[in-house]
């Protein structure tokens, strides 16, 4: 069937064939589970330079002439643009595979632990288990003609004791490695009902835990991809070579990381996936490319193709030389535990807000005197970056509702940090 | 076929969703067509209530395809949580909206149009259109056939003189091509470059404190995050409170003062072409206008038939569902009413304030309290003038807070479009907040 693309100058075709389980869960019962299966073949088509993009679900050999006559009529209206397909096979898949992700009985009885943990310490628990299986098969005109299979799980589960709430994520390519203790770690969280004040506003040493952080870091991703720069949605612009961090950040794109729930064996295009620097000791090393951006760029491509735009496997925010208790035991300041509702005020200065969700405490020299509510960061996230002086040995793989691309993220520490209150 | 899942099944209840989405993308940045992409989804979800609830998608239709997912959702369903249903009357109805569209070249040009008044700047467009054809079945007797088109376009404007500054803006309609001409994106695209370029030179430090007034294209936002999230009933009963939060508002707030009397507020999916419109929801119940907020006092929540069941009341048909995913609460087009005052009237007596036209920034906690706003296009009041630029502008307010200082509501309504965030996983759904001038008294201002 795909012999049809050959009458194109340059084509991609990429067959996904996903199976999803949920299982979902609030007031501590289990509620509903969802299934989804769904098979689609997506088409980069180009001839004369005039490209056009066709998603067709379920395809068959009718609907796949449908789209291709589609393609012909609609691509006389069309100015040329650039397309580049890249090629190269240097795949590297170690990534690990667990068909068990979609096994009924054990998702349930992972969820029905969860939710007994979270329990233990807390009053009430909601949250989500998913298990997915997604099977890619790749064709371009590059003659290139690859097959991949990736397995993710994930559980995100948030506890309440009284006022309070706590939330702990747990990631991995295999079921088996999914903790359901991370309902008792939230539960402990919640716990420490400390009476919640109001807090001052002005700058405060912050520490951020791996739930919070990520979410900054996977903004920080999606700013770093080209087109992002390319299009005003990123502060990064003119940034190459310099520094946009404190010297104690390195952060890396990889598409090959074992456990890496969103590791690929190649690209949009079928580029062998790798890892990329994009911050080295603070310095910005890379944006994340497609060959069409690397070609205007007059760099390679880091196999991050997204066709449009070059997208983020899964980001690494490279360990620090503290303990977890080291980052914290020196805070003068506050500790946050989650964050959600980032929005930018001038994606090109990097100016923005976030909310802090869940416990926040207020530490001085390390312990914790009460904690905090109606916080939000109200900053700029390169002066973040570069006012991050600590990192945890301690990194956790994070993807949830409010961390969109998975990040393996340590605690960090953040000098200054200006904090608002309503 | 969808008849065929409901004389299969087993189970006390189940209903059947067949939907076809056509769409049509085009992204043009900095002067270039990045993208022309067609998608067309074709797919069936079946939901089986039991004792809990099982849900199955596929975008296989077919019989051999549905009596599978019958019985996997049924198997799923068996559950200690006991979900039930509220009664509701079956309906039999066809709706369509009417509204086409062109071949890709005249949306093109449209757009470049447009992109060629920014030549000079960093720029992006981005248009879709849809038609979505559903056909909705129930084991309570519901059937509905219903097709929509529905046209969007957001642009990102950035312009850098010294300073950079960026406004993005939005257009959207349930609806035709024929729609798009009626927006004036090019008055607002003229506006924009004029605005910014003033606020670079002339913009200046808002005072500290003051009266505030926040026009249509923000309090329509407050609308629908200060009141018409916080009143979804699964949020208020704890459904959505691992991913998109609680909710201040409980059962007991049913009949009591919340707001000053010069606010009411509304949802109505009914509005003919707006962004959020449906005659009946995911379902298969009419739709009505819903009022949240009665001069001040709160007056019905946002139901579908499973928290009209919990909170003993009837679905305001609020159930609405994205492509392959569960119908769950949602707003459709939320707005302040409008009042008697006209702009010129709000300022009048403020002695010193600012009035904040457009945001980019903004959020609000996950119970919907501690909310943020910051403005971009704003302007200084003095002695019941408009008198300069003011520069970012910004209030942090709890939500009672601004309920209990808002005094006068503006007559004039206006609607935006906007894509709404809910659900695990994550459902987008096209909706419009709806906002009129309010004026707050003596708040801090950053």
């Amino acid at each position: 069937m795909i012999n049809l693309l050959d009458k194109f100058d340059k084509f991609i075709a990429r067959e996904i064939e996903r199976r999803s389980k949920q299982i979902r869960f609030y007031k501590n019962r289990i509620e509903v589970i969802k299934e989804w299966k769904i098979k689609v073949l997506e088409l980069t088509l180009s001839k004369n330079g005039k490209v056009v993009g066709i998603s067709i679900e379920n395809a068959n050999r009718d609907k796949l002439e449908k789209a291709i006559e589609n393609a012909d009529k609609v691509m006389k209206y069309l100015s040329p643009i650039p397309l580049e397909i890249g090629v190269d096979e240097n795949y590297i898949n170690k990534k690990t595979f667990d068909k068990n992700v979609l096994d009924n009985e054990k998702l349930l009885s992972k969820a029905e632990e969860a939710i007994n943990y979270a329990l233990e310490k807390g009053k009430e628990t909601a949250g989500t288990l998913y298990g997915i299986v997604e099977k890619i098969k790749i064709w371009n005109s590059e003659g290139i003609e690859q097959s991949d299979r990736n397995s993710m799980a994930y559980l995100s589960i948030r506890v309440f004791k009284e006022n309070s709430s706590a939330h702990e994520v747990s990631c991995s390519r295999k079921l088996e490695k999914i903790d359901e203790k991370v309902g008792r770690y939230a539960g402990e969280l919640a716990n420490m009902t400390k009476e919640a004040k109001k807090v001052k506003e002005g700058t405060y040493d912050v520490v951020l835990s791996p739930l919070a952080f990520s979410n900054l870091i996977s903004y920080f991703s999606s700013f770093s991809s080209a087109f992002a720069v390319d299009a005003g949605f990123s502060f990064l612009k003119n940034k190459m070579g310099k520094k946009v961090a404190n010297e104690c950040i390195s952060i890396r794109d990889s598409g090959i990381e074992r456990d890496g729930i969103f590791s690929r064996k190649f690209d949009d295009e079928g580029v062998a996936t790798r890892e990329t620097s994009i911050v080295e000791n603070g310095i910005l090393k890379n944006y994340l490319h497609n060959s069409t951006t690397a070609k205007k760029y007059g760099v390679k491509t880091t196999g991050n193709a997204g066709i449009i735009s070059p997208v983020s496997w899964n980001t690494l925010v490279m360990p620090g030389d503290y303990n977890k208790e080291e980052v914290i035991d020196e805070i003068n300041g506050l500790i946050i535990t989650n964050l959600w509702y980032t929005r930018f005020h001038n994606y090109m200065t990097g100016d923005f807000s976030t909310v802090a969700r869940d416990i926040a405490f207020y530490a001085k020299n390390g312990e914790i005197l009460h904690a905090v509510k109606g916080i939000r960061i109200s900053d700029n996230l390169e002066r973040i970056l570069k006012n991050i002086v600590a990192l945890s040995k301690e990194v956790k793989q994070i993807y949830w509702w409010e961390t969109e691309n998975p990040v393996f993220c340590p605690y960090a520490m953040v000098r200054n940090a200006r904090i608002t209150t309503a | 076929m969808a008849e065929y899942a409901l004389n299969i099944a087993r189970a006390k209840y189940v209903e059947i969703r067949i939907e076809r989405r056509e769409g049509n993308e085009i992204l043009y940045v900095n002067g270039e067509i990045k993208s022309v992409d067609f998608q067309e989804n074709y797919g069936m979800t079946i939901r089986v209530i039991d004792n809990g609830v099982g849900f199955c998608f596929s975008n296989v239709v077919s019989k051999r395809e549905i009596k599978k997912c019958v019985e996997r959702a049924e198997k799923m369903a068996k559950l200690q949580k006991k979900v039930r249903l509220s009664d509701e009357k079956a309906h039999e109805d066809k709706w369509y909206l009417k509204g086409d569209f062109p071949v890709v070249d005249e949306k093109i040009d449209f757009i470049k149009s447009l992109d060629e008044m920014l030549k000079e700047h960093q720029r992006v467009f981005s248009y879709n259109d849809e038609i979505v054809e559903k056909l909705y079945m129930n084991s309570d007797g519901s059937k509905i056939y219903s097709k929509i088109p529905r046209i969007y376009l957001y642009y990102l404007l950035t312009i850098h003189n010294g300073k950079v500054e960026q406004m993005h803006r939005e257009f959207g309609n349930a609806g035709g091509w024929e729609l798009i001409r009626k927006w004036r994106v090019d008055k607002n695209i003229l506006h924009d470059l004029s605005f910014l370029s003033d606020l670079i030179k002339k913009g200046e430090k808002a005072p500290s404190k003051g009266d505030v007034i926040l026009g249509p294209y923000i309090t329509g936002l407050i609308a629908h995050e200060s009141c018409g999230h916080p009143f979804e009933a699964d949020r208020i009963l704890g459904r959505e409170s691992a991913q998109a939060g609680k909710s201040y508002a409980t059962e007991k707030l049913l009949g009591k003062k919340f707001a000053n009397e010069c606010i009411s507020i509304a949802d109505n999916p009914t509005l003919p072409n707006s962004y959020g419109y449906y005659k009946y929801d995911d379902e298969g119940i009419k739709a009505r206008e819903r009022i949240l907020i009665k001069e001040g006092v709160v007056n019905e929540f946002l139901h579908n038939r499973q928290t009209a069941y919990e909170m003993n009341c009837k679905s305001n048909a609020s159930a609405r569902a994205t492509y392959g995913k569960e119908p769950i609460v949602r707003m459709a087009n939320t707005y302040f009413m409008p009042g008697d005052y006209s702009l010129e009237e709000i300022i009048e007596d403020i002695k010193e304030g600012v009035y904040m036209v457009t945001y980019m920034e903004w959020n609000i906690d996950d119970v919907r309290i501690n909310q943020k706003y910051v403005g971009e296009e704003a302007y200084i009041i003095r002695n019941g003038e408009i008198d300069g630029i003011a520069y970012h502008p910004s209030i942090e307010i709890s939500t009672f807070e601004f309920y209990k200082k808002a005094d006068a509501a503006g007559e004039k309504l206006q609607f935006y479009p906007a894509t709404c965030g809910k659900g695990d996983p994550m459902q987008g759904i096209e909706v419009s907040t709806g906002g009129v001038d309010i004026r707050i008294r003596d708040v801090r201002i950053k």
